[in-house]
């Protein structure tokens, strides 16, 4: 009877002791987490303020000095190339976001408006976007973008004057003032800058979620200016939501939604992405491969944030301008760590070899994660297409349709329900002389 | 006196049970799916893991529904702990879904089945080699050198099933053999006992059938006594009512993997049937569930290269054969002896058969696991043989813990890649290392992509650098283990008093 009650006794301490324990960890992490917080989003416009919000810091080289007056943060006094403001806030952990600073068109040359992120630690590690005046104005795009094992950097300066067709014109033009803004998107392991919503550059980055870092921008010469006025109106930050309701997008507006999508440039070395807003409406994208190379070149890609995979109708109506060595792709990808980006289903055009451009079906729905594919004729390019694209969640079948006919049987996909996926539109060259042109009129998903 | 001699002999579990839960080595997807099953199946009061199976690449898939494709014992068992966390968190207000509710459950569950599964393994091999004949201070030693200095560490430190097997097995092991010494074995109680505690092992982790067999046909033999051999009805007798009874502790527990299955697919049927991962699907369809013929690439991967090599990671196992020889050159505990052998063939020949030697995300050929105790115990042996034995074998104990508090401080979950050309120690742990990095794991057992905060230490959790906090542990490893050397060089000796 007193071994049934010792331990009784000592099975009741031990569940207690288990749940205080449990309890002071709890409270443990949530401290520790909290001396950091997660990342929120935030607008701030000066308004009527006379001073910086609390906790956002100044650092200033040389003789440049920033004080908020009239509703906007001014940058002024007589500087040398290489001064500086920067202002950095307080730290937070990242998670996917844009990062954006609109500020008024300074009329003197040299001068760079940058924001971007940097994180704690020494030394910081940093990744920013900044626009530098004059008469031929540049989008600098740079910093470390190492990850976890691989150390990388990138840097790149863009001629916004080259950039967008009419866009880039209309960026350059004019306008008394201009957004900047830089796109994470750990999720795909990238980074995109954009002007005025419509995204130029774009890198890999090694850049995790929850990474601890701040906020900086600021003002920075790169010329002498002896009296400059470098006006910032607004600093914000707005997380991107990973769950993707319905939408219609015919993009008629002036920029490329950056919370709905990333677009994913080719790298510098091997190919151009020119993209632009058409007047009337209509995304245009403009690619072609610059390299001496064999094998296909990721030219572009235009997609979603990342979505969990319900019953779906993915939509999108496209003309197909030009092809040549090239294929241009519509549908779902994989955009998780357990969903690799290679699991795909898509509908395709391809031109090669001198030959009629071909419509074709591809996918991961073998069992093997290997891709298939459905023939789906030729076509006579310029041609616009209506793809449509039906996924059922129940039985995690898959099918496609172009211009209201099918193209191949239903397929029962290696995605399934509540996979991380995203929509994409992209394409790949196949040779140093690939040209990708085609016009995006609407994309639309509709979930159930 | 008394508390002096107690602490010394509880220093291993003592220095253990801090070390293991010093690291949290985070999520990975074998945690996470055995993890999600133990929430569905107390949040949801179901078997499948469809809501959240984004959070694992490790499932299966089965009339719509996915499946934790691991073998469900340990997730039965976290039941208790993850129903009383959920209770506390509604007591105190938490947020259950919290991500610091979260990683605290995962946390916990973590220390209670790996990390206690490796501290009770590391006692009971002192144990066994004590009761087979070693010293007092060779048993303590490879101890030491399993739970420090083999991947048995790292192992304890995330929320997989082998450390719960080499656990049950170890204990079901030292029972069998502790009760034969006793003359108690044939008692239904003990039988009944083995029977429950392999079964629980094989419904931990599928494999350990590989040791439950040699040591299963051992066992009965034990329970035979001489005047049995001679009388084959005696004989007959005597093995049905020990197979009857060993059948009597294991059956309940069989059978409550067979009611899951059924409530899970509608029939009996092991989890890796129904892998939905098409990468792996190819290759559990080849073989016996992936398992073929010995292959060179998996026995140079598993023993010797700098990928996954046991020997390359944990010198102090290059003693595992001279330790075998001096076992059986000792002429001691030869009954474990003849359990030990067929075990460590059986398991090598797996491990170099097996298509996924390499235990995917891994420091060494995790599948080694179970059977690992077997492979140190000997060593113990060796060490008694001579002074610079036991020297040699103190040197690479302390190197093998060296490399491996290095690897558990910076990575478990060590990328899959090269067999002949990635050295992940060289090119991976020791650079960080270097640049003051640790915890680098980013898989999250709750988000299907990389983390910054998946994984971390308790120093650089409550504010130490890196480099602190990893010296914090070397320092409570040599307080428990010289500050005793000191004192007892310090002591007067009795003769000169």
């Amino acid at each position: 009877m007193r071994d049934w009650k010792r331990i009784l006794f000592f099975v009741t301490a031990a569940i207690s002791a288990l749940a205080v324990v449990y309890v002071g960890y709890v409270h443990v992490l949530a401290s520790q987490r909290r001396k950091v917080d997660d990342v929120k989003d935030f607008r701030e416009g000066f308004g009527t303020r006379d001073t910086l919000p609390d906790g956002w810091n100044v650092h200033a080289k040389g003789n440049l000095v920033a004080k908020v007056s009239g509703g906007v943060l001014r940058v002024e006094g007589s500087g040398k190339a290489g001064d500086e403001i920067l202002i950095d806030l307080p730290p937070r952990r990242f998670e996917d976001s844009v990062v954006s600073l609109a500020f008024r068109t300074p009329p003197q040359a040299g001068i760079e408006y940058f924001v971007g992120v940097a994180q704690l630690g020494e030394p910081p590690r940093a990744l920013t976007t900044g626009w530098v005046s004059g008469p031929e104005p540049i989008l600098h795009f740079g910093g470390d973008t190492s990850g976890p094992y691989r150390e990388m950097r990138a840097a790149e300066d863009v001629k916004l004057a080259g950039f967008g067709g009419d866009a880039g014109a209309e960026i350059t033009k004019g306008a008394p003032s201009h957004t900047i803004a830089l796109q994470f998107t750990p999720m795909f392991g990238h980074a995109a800058a954009l002007v005025d919503g419509l995204p130029v550059t774009s890198a890999h980055s090694g850049w995790l979620q929850a990474t601890p870092a701040r906020i900086v921008f600021g003002v920075r010469l790169r010329a002498d200016v002896p009296d400059l006025r470098a006006e910032i109106e607004s600093v914000a930050l707005r997380t991107l939501d990973w769950t993707l309701p319905s939408f219609e997008d015919a993009f008629s507006g002036e920029f490329v939604d950056p919370q709905r999508y990333g677009v994913h440039f080719p790298d510098p070395d091997l190919g151009t992405l020119d993209m632009r807003m058409a007047k009337g409406g209509g995304l245009l994208m403009h690619a072609r491969s610059t390299a001496i190379v064999a094998e296909h070149v990721p030219l572009f890609m235009l997609r979603t944030t990342p979505f969990p995979l319900r019953t779906a109708k993915i939509t999108a109506d496209v003309t197909i301008e030009r092809l040549d060595e090239a294929a241009v792709f519509f549908g779902l990808m994989g955009a998780s760590a357990w969903t690799p980006a290679n699991r795909v289903f898509d509908v395709g055009v391809a031109k090669k070899g001198g030959k009629p451009a071909e419509v074709f079906g591809g996918g991961a729905w073998t069992g093997t994660g290997g891709l298939s594919f459905d023939g789906g004729g030729t076509i006579e390019l310029p041609k616009r297409l209506l793809v449509e694209m039906r996924y059922d969640a129940a039985t995690s079948t898959g099918a496609t349709f172009v211009d209201g006919k099918p193209l191949g049987p239903p397929h029962v996909l290696d995605m399934k329900a509540l996979d991380f996926v995203a929509v994409r539109i992209g394409a790949d060259g196949y040779s140093a002389s690939s040209v990708c042109d085609v016009k995006i009129h609407k994309i639309a998903v509709e979930q159930r | 006196m008394a508390w002096s001699s107690w602490l010394r002999r509880a220093r291993l579990w003592i220095v253990a049970a801090f070390t293991y839960a010093f690291f949290f080595s985070g999520g990975d997807p074998n945690g996470a799916t055995r993890y999600s099953l133990t929430e569905a199946l107390v949040v949801r009061h179901a078997p499948d893991i469809t809501p959240v199976h984004w959070r694992t690449i490790d499932k299966g898939y089965k009339n719509y529904k996915f499946f934790a494709d691991k073998a469900p014992g340990l997730s039965f068992l976290a039941t208790a702990p993850y129903a009383l966390f959920r209770a506390t968190d509604r007591v105190t207000g938490t947020d259950p879904d919290s991500r610091e509710a979260q990683l605290a459950k995962l946390y916990f569950l973590t220390l209670i089945f790996a990390g206690g599964a490796g501290i009770g393994a590391a006692v009971l091999l002192r144990r066994l080699a004590i009761f087979l004949g070693a010293s007092e201070r060779s048993a303590e030693l490879v101890a030491f050198a399993y739970a420090f200095g083999t991947i048995a560490f790292p192992f304890s430190t995330v929320l997989f099933g082998h450390q719960l097997a080499a656990f049950v097995l170890l204990g079901a092991l030292v029972l069998a053999l502790e009760r034969r010494a006793a003359g108690t074995l044939t008692r239904p109680s003990v039988l009944a006992a083995l029977g429950a505690l392999w079964s629980l092992a094989l419904i931990v982790e599928y494999p350990t059938a590989f040791a439950i067999a040699p040591a299963g046909i051992a066992t009965l033999a034990w329970t035979v006594s001489e005047e049995e051999r001679r009388d084959k009805r005696l004989l007959l007798t005597r093995l049905a009512r020990s197979l009857g009874w060993i059948a009597a502790g294991g059956i309940p527990v069989l059978a409550v993997h067979v009611v899951f299955s059924f409530w899970a697919y509608g029939k009996f049927a092991l989890p890796y049937v129904y892998v939905s991962e098409p990468y792996f699907r190819a290759h559990m369809s080849g073989g016996l569930l992936g398992i073929g013929l010995p292959k060179r690439i998996a026995t140079v991967g598993t023993l010797v290269s700098p990928y996954r090599g046991i020997l390359f990671l944990c010198p102090v196992l290059a003693l595992s054969a001279v330790g075998l020889g001096a076992w059986i050159v000792s002429g001691k505990g030869k009954p474990a002896l003849r359990v030990a052998v067929p075990t460590l063939a059986i398991y090598l020949l797996f491990l170099c058969s097996y298509y996924a030697w390499d235990g995917g995300g891994s420091t060494g050929p995790r599948h080694v696991l179970p059977a690992l105790p077997l492979f140190v115990v000997g060593i113990a042996f060796f060490a008694d043989r001579s002074r610079a034995a036991f020297l040699v074998t103190l040197g690479l104990t302390i190197v093998s813990a060296g490399i491996m508090l290095a690897n558990v401080a910076v990575l478990v979950q060590q990328p899959q890649g090269d067999v002949f050309a990635m050295n992940p120690f060289y090119d991976i742990v020791v650079p960080k290392l270097g640049h003051g990095v640790v915890a680098m794991n980013t898989q999250d057992a709750f988000v299907p992509f990389g983390r910054a905060d998946a994984s971390f230490n308790l120093g650089t959790l409550l504010g130490l650098s890196p480099l602190s906090s990893l010296i914090l542990v070397a320092c409570v490893w040599a307080l428990a283990y010289l500050l005793p050397v000191v004192r007892g060089a310090m002591r007067p000796d009795p003769a000169h008093a």
